[in-house]
């Protein structure tokens, strides 16, 4: 283990009394306004944080989401509220980057970090389980984690307006739910968590003997506003638009910046032959510029095939490196079509149409 | 008094400004995370984790392999002679009893004509041309309007024994795994308009639908106010779709004649 340097000790100890230093200079500032100043310029003690609230919104939050996408409701699980939590707690008191592992080198497989205070298990099952008193939920599952340095409510809208990220948010396999963060694992663990921003962690399972049934799903729902106007690809891990993104083919080129991802999910078993997608300003005849990934074992022409997108699943981003106009309508259209499998005979290819009438319009903030 | 006041103001100034100072020199370096970042490396994170299932639920070799039998003849009279081929030696031995269960079991039929499973002016369209009157029977296709679907928060209800359809004009899919042996589910379709399911598994060794024998991609009819009962031990995916989306349809399984002993 590396010697700690006696300044990095002072700065964690000031670091682990969170507000601290925010607390002694509104006491003061009390003191000094009430040294000349009137009986109304009272400093109020702020709020006691309540962890249901942020926990309710968060759900809420998620749920509002797929309820505009058409995807049944998530609801609370009491492990995953648990294992977030702890996972928050964890990063938190291990600084630095967001990290999926509890591993000394941040690695599925590296060495177990049990020299942290909510070391749970190095993977996301171990510390469900370990959440759940030693076993899995149900007894076949899916686990998904979203992680994002926004804390609290407003870091569902941050793993929404990704890629990757929304992805356990919009499926229909995602069924129960999880949140936490570091504010929460703080006052879950008092003396524990430092103060540090974030480390807002999502957990999702499903319950494989619970037959999840796919439906045609899309977002921004028709007519949807307050669309976000961008999307930085940067801030995701992986990054979707990059050429150091190996899932992807053919690959994508390094962008930083686009339009919201626009996301579609068709019940379909048969991989996309065709998708022809269209996006533009309402009243305008130019169609934007547009990066299609869609799952599956084919590559349509002008598309992207990404590993981790399911069979069936499409993401639209819209102006590669620029954001949307914003107050804006904007009109979309897919047609995408699936190859046909039949060997002989009639083709058995599927066509999914969304925005042929009425158009599927939204608008951005 | 007024000096000695001045002075205890400036001082008060100096403390908070030395707080603030220290609370961002304790921070400037703490290693947190950089602010509207999203994921980590290794992500997204997707994990399965599952117990384990015995196999089987009473279904003897024969009957195993048989039902591969069934599947890969029927794949081949659709056009993929293939799924022959690939056959092993045990499901290659019941070929000829496969073929004779596939023939007594008849053409497919158009599901068209008015009757209680006709189709509603509103719901999703076939893509017939050139299929109509074909007799494979094999997943035909068809295309989907969004504003077309019905809302599936009305039109379905999930259920640990199966999705239950309400509403006509559904496209769905849905994967059935197993986590206990026999493992059984039912779709359900109480929408007053008539539904087809067709089924896709790995190994159909194991996989009875109404317990008779299946053909993958081939739709079977559920009736308005009908059911079909799946049964497997191992995970297959069901494709579900509304009847007038599905020029031909088998009217049930394939039942091979049972014994007495």
């Amino acid at each position: 283990m590396e010697p700690v340097p006696p300044w990095d000790r002072l700065r964690a100890v000031i670091r682990l009394a969170p507000n601290l230093c925010a607390t002694a200079a509104a006491v003061c500032m009390a003191t000094l306004v009430g040294c000349g100043g009137s009986k109304d310029d009272k400093v109020h003690p702020s709020a006691p944080v309540s962890v249901s609230g942020v926990q309710q919104g968060a759900l809420n939050a998620a749920n509002a989401y797929r309820s505009d996408a058409q995807v049944p409701a998530l609801t609370f699980q009491s492990a995953l509220n648990k294992a977030a939590i702890d996972h928050a707690g964890y990063q938190a008191i291990r600084g630095g980057s967001l990290t999926h592992y509890e591993s000394t080198d941040g690695a599925p497989g590296g060495p177990a970090d049990t020299g942290n205070a909510l070391y749970r298990g190095v993977g996301l099952t171990q510390r469900i389980r370990a959440a759940n008193g030693g076993s899995d939920l149900f007894l076949s599952n899916v686990y998904y984690e979203g992680i994002s340095s926004v804390p609290g409510v407003p870091s569902i809208r941050s793993l929404w307006n990704t890629v990757y990220h929304r992805l356990p948010l919009m499926r229909h396999e995602a069924q129960v739910f999880g949140f936490g963060d570091a504010e929460l694992a703080r006052a879950t663990h008092p003396g524990s968590v430092p103060g540090v921003n974030g480390y807002a962690t999502t957990e999702y399972a499903g319950d494989l003997d619970m037959p999840a049934t796919i439906t045609l799903s899309y977002w921004p729902k028709i007519g949807q506003t307050g669309v976000d106007t961008g999307f930085s690809t940067d801030s995701e891990t992986p990054d979707p638009l990059s050429s150091g993104n190996t899932g992807q083919s053919p690959g994508t080129p390094d962008i930083d910046v686009c339009g919201p991802p626009i996301h579609v999910i068709c019940p379909t078993t048969k991989s996309w032959d065709t998708i022809i997608a269209s996006i533009r300003v309402q009243g305008s005849s130019t169609n934007l510029s547009v990066v299609i990934l869609c799952g599956g074992a084919n590559v349509p022409s002008g598309a992207s095939r990404d590993n981790r997108l399911d069979i069936g699943e499409i993401f639209l981003l819209p102006t590669p490196g620029a954001p949307l106009s914003p107050t804006t309508v904007h009109v979309v259209q897919v047609v995408a079509t699936t190859v046909n499998t039949a060997p002989t005979g009639p083709s058995n290819a599927e066509t999914y149409t969304i925005g042929s009438s009425p158009a599927w319009t939204f608008t951005t903030k | 008094m007024t000096r000695r006041r001045t002075i205890g103001r400036l001082a008060l100034v100096a403390l908070i400004a030395a707080i603030v100072l220290i609370g961002w020199w304790a921070s400037a370096e703490a290693p947190t995370v950089a602010a509207a970042l999203v994921g980590a490396p290794g992500g997204p994170l997707r994990e399965m984790a599952s117990a384990e299932v015995a196999p089987g639920f009473g279904l003897g070799d024969a009957e195993r392999a048989l039902a591969r039998a069934v599947a890969a003849a029927g794949l081949a009279a659709d056009g993929d002679p293939s799924a022959i081929d690939t056959l092993d030696a045990a499901a290659r031995d019941e070929l000829g009893a496969a073929e004779r269960l596939l023939a007594r079991a008849g053409a497919p039929k158009s599901h068209g004509g008015p009757g209680r499973d006709s189709e509603p002016a509103w719901t999703a369209t076939s893509e017939r041309g050139s299929g109509a009157g074909n007799e494979t029977g094999s997943a035909p296709g068809g295309s989907l309007d969004a504003s077309r679907s019905p809302d599936p928060a009305r039109a379905l209800t999930s259920t640990p024994q199966g999705p239950i359809l309400r509403l006509p004009g559904l496209w769905a899919k849905t994967r059935l795994i197993p986590t206990t042996a026999p493992r059984s589910w039912t779709i359900r379709n109480e929408s007053g308009a008539g539904y087809a399911a067709s089924f896709e598994a790995a190994d159909v060794s194991s996989l009875r639908v109404d317990g008779g024998l299946i053909v993958p991609g081939r739709f079977y009819r559920i009736s308005a106010g009908e059911a079909l009962s799946v049964q497997a031990d191992t995970p297959c995916t069901v494709v579900i779709r509304p009847l007038e989306a599905v020029p031909m349809v088998h009217a049930a399984p394939i039942h091979p004649a049972a014994g007495n002993g």
